[in-house]
């Protein structure tokens, strides 16, 4: 397997961990992964975009053109990255709208078939009572849709494992239900500080 | 059979890694991005191993480099660590050590930051090699990295010279899978021989010393020749040819195997950019028509190659000269060069139409700021507010940087500068009769880098300023490393405390006070106090320690105390306290007309009640 992927997002969204997910469960697969995260002034409510290479790769940047796969846990930073994209490429955001992306954007996305899909991955979490697992609700959601080589089985037992013990039922829930697409839940009574890392 | 551990790590563990794996029985840092987590990195495996490496956060590079040092003195193997602007501080031993040679392993490990992400400046580390006629090596992977923290050491122990491992930000926080090694038990009792021509040598002595550097230098450069950390792929097409090194290197690779060109052009890989391995490079050339130099931040190969007529690189426009050489950069380069030689270059994305687009989206930019909660933001918050936009705001390096946002950091120059330019600020004016009001800001990690002299400086000078020590009892920017005022050391055990407030008292300042930002009328007022002080004829430094621990590192009293906030509806979207304060939990909710808190990230702290003037801003009534 040669893929490429780039998780973008802003500071708190837990896109290192999510990738970790991916770098984890293909190290195990053995592939070779490579990567590379945003650090230091950055991080402090800017941008963070974290590139993830697996397979037969050299240098840890992702070139613009070149991703398979996009996962954004925000609508601007979707659109500031999707020139990650190739041809062809698969790319899933973080959005209450579902039909969010401007008509311009929408022509560049058809003209050069690159399948979109948006899923509210913060409302499902909030609902859940674990806003901080808005990550792993958009995971679950993209495992969904054919086209992610990794099984719903496979990120599942990874998730597990790398989350920290009292993160990782609320982990696994919010997982499970951006795989089955469920996009509205019965609030629940009590807390939203909840929390995944 | 034994199983070979692989694990992902960022590359600065995996320079860790190679430290440990090395046999390294010092390490001194100062944090910086991008080499932060280095020492970090080495704390974890002395745990894991139960090592006896001695780990120290120095107060500085400097003091961590001659630290370190002393222990090569006395035959172990030791490793100073800092990010590139990190050596500017250091340079004083780098340039002075490089003639007294060292004896245990030597290694200085000096992170550059392309782009730059982080930094004050792109300074290239290698220059500094070449400066102080000492070797560097270049990785181009974490693994590499970690392969080259014992090559490194090795070369060290061979010339007995300091020798530079220069991983640049996209080696530092790349990650990898790293098959482990096994730690070796490097015995080396310390033994200082005393050899007053060398560790003691007084400028005759400095002379030979000097001339035997040179020697060494010339015994390296062939070692270089021969090194098989330079490597040379052959290719079929000698049209064009390529000498790459570092980040710049992998870069090349990938971007040359995602065009279909793999293994047309010939590449020489240089990880050992200084001492230039001439002949080496000159055979390459000769083989070439013509030779793209990739390396960055600047043009330290391209600048050593004796013959350039055939070379392509920054010095002829063909890289810019400013900035990272990143896929895309890296990318548009190889499409014109491939062109020229009437190559096809495969069909790609119009990626400048999608930029267009996007730009005409007109998207909010999305700037840094300081955190929901954080400290320095109600400290800036009453300086300014109680200072006006006439007083003039030096400021240093840090979070507290991003004070910028509320008009309260007008100059950052480096580490420590608050504190110079407020007194330069100061003489500046007064030598007119005018005074105005200075108030510089500096974090507590930052102060006790390189505040302290500037600020005895002052006191002795006569300057009148305001200096506020912002103690938020943590290295925050970097990622949370502890100061000598919390006294906890490196790796989690209790030092001895060295107090921010007993130093400023030795300096001889007379008005020092301490408070919690949070209480921002008491802040403002305490100020103003200050204000009075600096102006009278007998005044001088004010200090003001503005006391609060970040709450990303502390978050207990916040957890224990919360003032949980909330917007009235009688709101009428004035805005102030989204410019005046700034605080990202803080958002104008367009369908609603005023603000909100973004529950997401607010952390409780309270303090934006006290920012609305009106009083729309309240605590939430208890259900």
């Amino acid at each position: 397997m040669n893929l490429q992927l780039i998780l973008s997002g802003v500071g708190g969204q837990g896109i290192l961990f999510a990738t970790r997910i991916f770098s984890t469960l293909a190290l195990e697969q053995g592939y070779n992964v490579i990567g590379s995260e945003t650090h230091g002034m950055a991080q402090r409510g800017g941008s963070v975009i974290s590139h993830l290479k697996i397979g037969d790769y050299s240098s840890p940047l992702v070139r613009q053109g070149t991703a398979d796969l996009l996962l954004s846990f925000d609508r601007d930073e979707a659109y500031r990255t999707l020139g990650f994209l190739k041809r062809g490429g698969l790319c899933f955001v973080n959005s209450p709208k579902e039909d969010f992306w401007d008509p311009s954007i929408k022509g560049y996305l058809e003209k050069n078939e690159i399948r979109a899909y948006s899923f509210p991955a913060d409302k499902v979490a909030l609902a859940l009572g674990a806003p901080r697992s808005a990550n792993l609700a958009l995971i679950g959601y993209a495992l969904s849709v054919p086209g992610v080589p990794f099984t719903y089985e496979d990120i599942r037992e990874t998730i597990v494992r790398v989350s920290p013990p009292r993160f990782r039922d609320v982990n696994l829930t919010a997982f499970d239900t951006g795989y089955r697409g469920e996009k509205s839940i019965p609030p629940k009574v009590g807390g939203d500080r909840g929390g995944a890392q | 059979m034994t199983e070979v551990r692989q694990e992902v790590l960022l590359g600065n563990e995996a320079v860790a890694r190679g430290l440990v794996e090395a046999g390294c029985h010092v390490v001194a840092s100062y944090p910086g991005t991008p080499s932060s987590e280095i020492l970090p990195g080495v704390v974890r495996f002395k745990k894991e191993l139960d090592l006896n490496t001695h780990v120290e956060w120095s107060i500085n590079e400097k003091v961590a480099y001659e630290v370190a040092l002393a222990a090569s003195y006395t035959s172990k193997r030791a490793a100073v660590i800092m990010k590139q602007v990190g050596l500017n501080v250091a340079a004083d031993p780098l340039m002075s050590s490089a003639y007294t040679g060292v004896k245990g392993g030597f290694v200085v490990i000096s992170c550059d930051d392309p782009g730059p992400h982080s930094s004050q400046t792109e300074q290239d580390t290698r220059f500094f090699a070449m400066f102080a006629k000492v070797p560097a090596l270049d990785p181009s992977s974490p693994r590499e990295a970690r392969d080259m923290v014992k090559a490194a050491f090795e070369l060290s122990e061979k010339y007995y010279i300091p020798v530079i491992l220069r991983p640049a930000i996209r080696i530092c926080h790349a990650r990898q899978n790293i098959a482990f090694r096994p730690v070796p038990e490097l015995e080396r009792a310390a033994t200082f021989e005393k050899d007053p021509d060398r560790w003691a040598a007084t400028p005759r002595f400095r002379y030979v010393l000097h001339k035997e550097l040179n020697e060494k230098l010339k015994a390296i450069e062939a070692d270089f020749e021969q090194s098989e950390l330079n490597v040379r792929h052959e290719g079929w097409d000698n049209r064009l040819g390529f000498i790459a090194g570092g980040a710049s290197y992998s870069i090349l690779l990938d971007t040359l195997r995602e065009m279909g060109l793999e293994g047309q052009f010939p590449i020489l890989k240089i990880s050992t950019p200084h001492p230039l391995p001439q002949q080496l490079v000159a055979d390459f050339i000769a083989g070439c028509e013509r030779v793209l130099v990739l390396e960055e931040p600047d043009a330290v190969i391209e600048l050593q190659i004796w013959d350039k007529s055939k070379v392509l690189g920054r010095l002829t426009g063909t890289v810019p000269a400013a900035g990272e050489l990143g896929p895309e950069v890296t990318y548009r380069i190889l499409v014109g060069l491939v062109e020229e030689l009437g190559l096809p270059v495969g069909p790609y994305l119009d990626l400048e139409e999608l930029d267009k687009l996007v730009a005409d989206l007109e998207l909010p930019v999305r700037r840094s700021r300081l955190c929901a909660g954080c400290p320095h933001r109600a400290a800036f918050y009453a300086l300014r507010r109680t200072l006006g936009s006439k007083a003039i705001y030096p400021s240093d390096i840090g979070c507290y940087t991003l004070g910028l946002n509320l008009r309260a950091v007008d100059t950052c120059l480096d580490m420590g500068g608050a504190v110079t330019i407020a007194s330069g600020l100061y003489h500046a004016y007064h030598q007119d009769g005018k005074d105005v009001v200075v108030a510089a800001t500096i974090g507590d990690s930052t102060f006790l880098h390189a505040g302290i002299p500037p600020l005895a400086s002052a006191v002795h000078n006569q300057a009148h300023f305001i200096l506020a020590i912002l103690d938020n009892s943590i290295t925050a920017m970097t990622g949370m490393q502890p100061t000598a005022d919390s006294g906890l050391l490196a790796d989690g055990r209790m030092g001895n405390r060295v107090a921010i407030k007993d130093l400023v008292q030795a300096c001889g300042v007379k008005f020092i006070e301490e408070m919690d930002p949070y209480r921002v009328k008491d802040f403002e007022a305490l100020v103003k106090r200050a204000r009075d002080y600096i102006r009278q004829e007998d005044g001088g430094v004010a200090v003001i320690i503005s006391k609060r621990p970040c709450p990303l590192y502390d978050p207990t009293p916040l957890r224990e105390n919360p003032v949980r906030v909330t917007v009235t509806e009688e709101c009428d979207d004035c805005k102030y306290c989204l410019t005046a304060f700034e605080c990202p939990a803080l958002v104008l909710d367009e369908d609603l007309g005023r603000v909100v808190i973004d529950r997401r990230i607010c952390a409780d702290c309270g303090v934006c009640i006290q920012v609305c003037h009106k009083g729309f801003i309240v605590e939430e009534p208890l259900q």
